[in-house]
């Protein structure tokens, strides 16, 4: 069956494929499969070849690429061109010095992109952008950035135009001084943006239906650009209290270079004025340049100059005002009484106006305070000249516009239903969020008063209710204990206010209350110090201290000592703000403080105090010593221990010196005051206390001091500066001859075992007050040598490095002085005397060093060396010479080495011609 | 004689032989001197070339002495208290005294006491005025240097509620202002002071800035700079005087260490505080006066002290002057005239008979004296009108000028 099979198989090859409907036909085996997939590669970077050195990103783009692209016609291009110039400047900041001007041009562009996404992109690349540039390189293109944002800021689309407020907001972070200086090109726009909306309001409801795709109300977006608007305003007035430094109340320190004379050293100095210097580095013509860009015919509103505030001001404060009555209606509460309540939603509307009110008042009178004025009537000049008037006029016009057109408005407005309360809806609220809404209408409510206290009068005659209230309110605040130190900042500033500026009100009864929280609060709390703040500023002034009661300027300048040596150890700035206040205080004779001040020094140089403060603060502390209205003797003897305390500054020491000095030079020459001086310098310059009546006891602490004390170099040169000058201010005192009398007079009395110190003091004085051409001293003289010889020999043998110079000096002036007391007293031959009597003591002893022999035989050199000068004056003489040149010899026959030393042939030779 | 460019003027504590002198500086030899007690520091002034005043340290008293020496008369005034300082303007119309805390300020003509300020809380102790009269600083024991107007502190006298606000108030010193010096350029001059508390204080009169902040080891009791203000020169308490140079030698590329400087960066002569420096217009010599009673001339630049002129007693005054014409030419005409200083307040609106008598009598005495009374006031007027920032001062300065010679006026209506 062979053929039946192969038929089998030939059939099965042709069979006909049956088709059934709804099968797939199968393809048959030799189909070419044409079809192909395929797949999007994303060739997202470049190979780079050449410019590899050039910094890229990571798609190997560089910046002049990526700019390119920044005019992309694809949204993705121009999005990815932003953020790559992002990244590639956060990784190489320095590409941006480099290409500033295009970057800067090409992102300025796209602040009006149509892409929400290009722009937001835009927005972050802002941001790393004005982080890496400082003010000084953005000027120069800050009029193209303005121009962008203006044009952003009118634009037709509300998604823009609410973008260009966060460009803004970037800018006022980061160069608000550029922003204030345009301010002419921005605010104007910058108003229309709600003046705008205004419009929209009055032609009916149509705000929300105008802006569809905008999803705020109305009177959220007024919020939000106001609040852009209260941040340029108070980015204004920062940048003017850096400018004019005039902020703090009382003392202005600026950093003034102080140059510090040195003898011996040429000091040169060229001061300038501030305003020349800052002329240098910015001259003013740079900015004037970019102010012309407003056209003559539309003259802008700008805040750097007069008229354009003023137009500024009359553009901005009636949109103000109707935002006000506009949010008091939002919550829908009509009806009088109601208003009072403050609804959650018109919060935020009510707090930037207020606030925008109240930077607005503050910088309208900080720049031009005239504006503020109450033009007083005087009468006396207008009857005299009437052909003046017309000039009068004018004047008065432009003195008071802000109070003459704006006062009785705000007054109606804001002070209506003034103190407002939180009206809590009937919807129950979590309790967190009530209480931040009792804060949040506090705030409100003070800022209201902020805003009215600045309207103040000072007539008599404008007497009105509304300060009352506003001081019943402001009296409820400060009395309440409040969180809140900002909050407490601005009551104390409108409470300064209101001392400072009102005659009519009564604010015995608030200060009251602040000086109760001045003495309770803690002293290291911020409100401590904004009260003392507070008080220093209204207690130091001539006129505002008659306003507040006498018994609160007490309670506040007692408080001061102790609080003082509260801040001392913890709050440094704070002590020495303390200090100055203390001797403004004194200054103007400020008796209260005066009785204080005696104890109050003597307790902080007694307890240390002093020693914690700064050399500079030590001395303003000690300043106050001159103002001190009796010196008691008690307290000069602690000043003179304080001096004599090895810890204390030497600078300081000397400064508290000159201070007694000029204070009983001056004011207290009397025979008493001489006595108190004396006694005082003396027991500095020995550690004597009490010094009239020789009491020692200063003595006993220097007998452990004296014996080390030529090895101390610190110790060393203390005592010699600190003799220096107490010598020298007793040569200043007076008639000097009356001094050498006194001072001889008591030196004898005092006979005592001298120290080291005392000797060095003592021959520093001598020195200075060159005793030994008194003929009154002669006794006093003579009993000095003996000790000066010891004293001089003694330092001759000590050698310590480290004293070198100094002891050089020093020496010099021990022999010179002992020169001159012996040649006063003529008792030459006690010299010599003691020359032999050393020379002899070397021969005796067999251990004697060369070294030491050496030194005598110098010592003695420079004795001989003067011989020819006593020679006249000296009469017995003969014994004395015969007895040296017998000692020289007996000792260079008990030590032969010595002649090969060349000082010994110099000395030996000396004294043989002593004989001749 | 005639060849003398400056005259020096001197004054101390004793009195034995004078109380004040005036000296050839060149020659050392006195001049001419004026008897009759002493002078307090910081009060002797010279008052339009033509009187010199001083003011006693114990009495309430001023004295005044014409420079003419024909009539030796010397005036005595009688002031509501002791003067600590005395200064007039240089055009001789004013005279700015100091008692105790008070300034008052006198019109010479007439003696009318035209206003008193009372800003200081201490003694004063020295008063300056600039060169062209336009602004007087004032400085006092309570640390505090003020710097006043005069034309703002003239305006609306005699209206006792009107509150005179001070230009500067300078409270950088820490302990008392000793001395001041105000240097050339009117009302933006600089003003330097000097202050126990061992530093010296340079301001700029028209900012009122702080410029520089000179430190010292001693307190220092004088303060002077030359004319052209190139060196500062401060006497300090332990008779040092210190120099410091106001400029800057640029800066040199080779530096020769083996040079030696040859600047001079003090004066040492004088024992005790020196409390008076004066120098030459020429800016060549320092004059010192010092509390060891002797007045020392020194060379500027090499320091030597060329001659030292002894006193009696501690030195309260010395200052140079131009040469007064009366010196050289005894017939120079004198068209000053200086009336007694009322105690009392002047108000301009009243017109009292003395008042009126006075202008009669300076009438009848010689018409030229009223004529040059009239003409400084507007030369004066005139002068401030440029000072000026607002017209609004103007006009009342005016005023001020208008209401303070009525009676002038009248005259001089009546005559014409």
């Amino acid at each position: 069956m062979p053929k039946s099979r192969k038929k089998r198989n030939s059939q099965k090859d042709f069979q006909k494929v049956k088709f059934k409907v709804g099968k797939k036909i199968q393809k048959a085996d030799n189909v070419t499969n044409t079809s192909f997939h395929t797949r999007t590669i994303q060739v997202t970077q470049k190979i780079k070849t050449a410019t590899s050195t050039e910094p890229s990103t990571k798609r190997k783009l560089n910046a002049g690429e990526l700019l390119n692209q920044f005019q992309h016609y694809s949204t993705t291009t121009r999005q990815d061109a932003v953020m790559g110039l992002r990244e590639l400047l956060s990784l190489h900041p320095e590409v941006l010095t480099q290409n500033l001007v295009t970057v800067i041009e090409r992102a300025a562009q796209l602040f009006v992109d149509k892409d929400p996404v290009v722009r937001q992109a835009n927005i972050k690349l802002l941001k790393v952008l004005f982080k890496g540039v400082t003010e000084k390189y953005i000027s120069p293109f800050f009029h193209i950035i303005g121009a962008h944002l203006c044009c952003a800021m009118t634009h037709i689309f509300e998604d823009i135009q609410s973008d260009s407020l966060q460009i803004l907001d970037l800018l006022l972070d980061h160069f608000p001084r550029l922003v204030i200086t345009n301010s002419n090109q921005i605010l104007p726009n910058f108003i229309e943006q709600i003046s705008r909306q205004r419009l929209d309001t009055k032609s009916g409801s149509s705000a929300l239906s105008i802006n569809p795709n905008l999803k705020m109300a109305s009177h959220k977006w007024r919020a939000k650009v106001l609040t852009r608007l209260h941040k340029l305003l108070s980015a204004i007035l920062e940048n003017d209290a850096d400018a004019s430094g005039k902020t703090s109340i009382v003392f202005v320190n600026q950093g003034i270079k102080s140059v510090k004379w040195k003898k011996d050293v040429i000091t040169q100095i060229q001061p300038w004025p501030k305003h020349f210097i800052s002329r240098w580095q910015q001259p003013a013509f740079v900015h004037g340049s970019h102010l012309n860009t407003v056209s003559q015919k539309n003259q802008g509103v700008s805040l750097s100059d007069e008229h354009g505030l003023k137009r500024f001001v009359q553009l901005i404060i009636p949109l103000l005002i109707e935002c006000w009555i506009e949010s008091s209606s939002i919550g829908a509460f009509t009806g009088k009484g109601l208003n009072a309540l403050v609804t959650a939603d018109s919060l935020p509307l009510r707090t930037s106006v207020v606030n925008v009110i109240q930077l607005l008042c503050q910088y309208v009178i900080k720049k031009y305070p005239i504006s503020m004025t109450n033009v007083p009537v005087n009468r006396s000049m207008e009857n005299q000249c009437e052909s003046d008037n017309h000039l009068n006029i004018t004047n008065k016009t432009q003195k008071g516009w802000l109070r003459k057109y704006y006062f009785t408005e705000l007054k109606n407005h804001l002070m209506k239903d003034f103190p407002y309360s939180v009206h809590i809806a009937a919807k129950k609220k979590e309790k967190l969020d009530n209480q931040f809404m009792q804060n949040a209408v506090c705030n409100l409510n003070v800022a209201v008063c902020d805003i009215m206290t600045h309207f103040l009068s000072g007539e008599e005659d404008f007497k009105d209710t509304w300060e009352i209230t506003v001081v019943k309110y402001l009296e409820d605040v400060i009395s309440q204990d409040s969180q809140d130190s900002q909050r407490t900042r601005v009551v104390v500033e409108i409470i300064n206010r209101l001392v400072r500026h009102s005659n009519t009100i009564d604010v015995d009864s608030i200060v009251g209350v602040m000086i109760q929280n001045y003495k309770r609060s803690h002293p290291l709390s911020a409100d401590k110090k904004l009260l003392f703040n507070f008080f220093a500023g209204i207690v130091l002034h001539q006129e505002y201290k008659q306003k507040i009661g006498a018994d609160i300027i007490d309670t506040f300048m007692n408080s001061l000592p102790d609080l003082f040596i509260d801040m001392v150890s913890s709050n440094q700035e704070m002590a020495t703000h303390i200090l100055k206040v203390m001797k403004t205080a004194a200054c103007q004779n400020c008796w209260i403080l005066l009785q204080q001040l005696n104890k109050f020094i003597c307790k902080t140089a007694e307890n240390g105090d002093i020693l914690k403060i700064d050399v500079q603060s030590q001395k303003s502390l000690l300043e106050l010593v001159f103002y001190v209205p009796q010196l008691q003797k008690s307290s000069l003897k602690v000043y003179a221990n304080l001096v004599r305390n090895e810890v204390f500054p030497i600078q300081s020491a000397l400064y508290i010196l000159q201070i007694v000095h000029h204070r009983y030079s001056t004011l207290d020459h009397t025979p008493n005051g001489d006595a108190d001086y004396i006694s005082f310098m003396m027991s500095v310059l020995l550690g004597v206390i009490d010094g009239e009546k020789g009491d020692r006891y200063g003595c006993e602490i220097n007998v452990a001091t004296a014996n080390n004390f030529l090895t101390e170099s610190k110790q060393w040169e203390r005592t010699l500066v600190l003799s220096e000058a107490v010598s020298s201010h007793l040569t200043q005192y007076g008639d000097k001859e009356q001094m050498v009398q006194i001072l001889s007079g008591f030196l004898q009395k005092w006979d005592s075992s001298y120290g080291d110190s005392n000797l060095i003091s003592l021959i520093i004085l001598s020195n200075q007050m060159e005793f030994y051409n008194y003929p009154v001293t002669s006794t006093l003289t003579e009993s000095l040598i003996p000790h000066f010889w010891a004293f001089c020999k003694k330092i001759t043998a000590t050698s310590n490095i480290l004293l070198n110079d100094s002891m050089d000096e020093f020496k010099n002036i021990c022999t010179s002085v002992l020169q001159k007391m012996v040649e006063s007293v003529c008792c030459m031959e006690n010299g010599l005397c003691l020359l032999v009597k050393v020379l002899k003591e070397s021969l005796h002893d067999n251990k004697t060093v060369h070294l030491e022999l050496k030194k005598v035989c110098q010592t003695g050199t420079l004795w001989i060396c003067h011989y020819d000068s006593w020679i006249e004056r000296s009469k017995t003489h003969a014994n004395v010479i015969p007895e040296i040149s017998t000692t020289v010899s007996l000792i260079q026959k008990s030590y032969p080495e010595l002649r090969e030393q060349q000082w010994w042939s110099d000395f030996s030779f000396l004294v043989s011609r002593l004989k001749i | 004689m005639s060849t003398m460019q400056e005259v020096l003027v001197t004054s101390d504590a004793a009195g034995q032989q004078w109380n004040s002198s005036i000296w050839d500086p060149v020659a050392g030899t006195s001049l001419l001197t004026f008897k009759g007690s002493t002078s307090a520091p910081h009060t002797l002034s010279i008052l339009s070339n033509e009187y010199i005043l001083g003011a006693l340290p114990t009495k309430s008293v001023i004295q005044v002495w014409s420079l003419q020496k024909t009539d030796n008369t010397q005036m005595q005034i009688v002031c509501p208290g002791r003067v600590t300082s005395l200064t007039t303007t240089p055009d001789g119309n004013y005279c700015i005294a100091a008692v105790s805390e008070n300034i008052h300020i006198w019109q010479v003509c007439t003696g009318h006491l035209l206003t008193v300020l009372s800003r200081h809380y201490q003694q004063i102790k020295c008063i300056k005025c600039t060169d062209d009269g336009t602004c007087f600083v004032t400085a006092g024991d309570d640390n505090l240097v003020i710097a006043w107007t005069l034309a703002k502190v003239l305006a609306d006298c005699g209206n006792p509620s009107h509150r005179v606000e001070p230009d500067h108030v300078w409270s950088h010193h820490s302990l008392p202002v000793t001395d001041l010096y105000i240097g050339t350029g009117g009302n933006r001059a600089r003003v330097v002071s000097s202050s126990l508390d061992q530093t010296c204080k340079m301001f700029d009169l028209v900012s009122g800035d702080l410029l520089c902040n000179l430190v010292f080891d001693v307190s220092i009791s004088s303060v002077t700079m030359d004319t052209a203000e190139y060196r500062l020169f401060a006497g300090g308490s332990n008779g040092i005087i210190h120099c410091i140079e106001m400029f800057e030698m640029p800066v040199q590329k080779e530096r020769h260490i083996e040079k030696e400087s040859e600047d001079i960066t003090c004066f040492e002569g004088h024992k005790k505080q020196v409390t008076c420096l004066c120098v030459s217009i020429n800016g060549s010599q320092l004059i010192s006066g010092s509390d060891d009673c002797n007045v020392k001339i020194w060379d500027v630049f090499s320091g030597q002290c060329t001659k030292t002129l002894d006193h009696k007693g501690m030195l309260t005054n010395v200052f140079l002057i131009p040469t007064p014409p009366v010196l050289l030419d005894v017939n120079t005409a004198r068209n000053c005239i200086i009336k007694p200083f009322q105690r009392h307040l002047y108000i301009p609106g009243e017109q009292t008979d003395e008042c009126d008598g006075t202008v009669t009598m300076m009438f009848n005495n010689s018409q030229k004296v009223l004529l040059n009374i009239f003409y400084a006031n507007v030369v004066r007027v005139t002068r401030h009108c440029t000072s000026f920032h607002s017209s609004n001062e103007l006009s009342s300065l005016f005023f001020v000028f208008l209401s303070a010679c009525p009676s002038i006026l009248k005259l001089w209506n009546t005559r014409n």
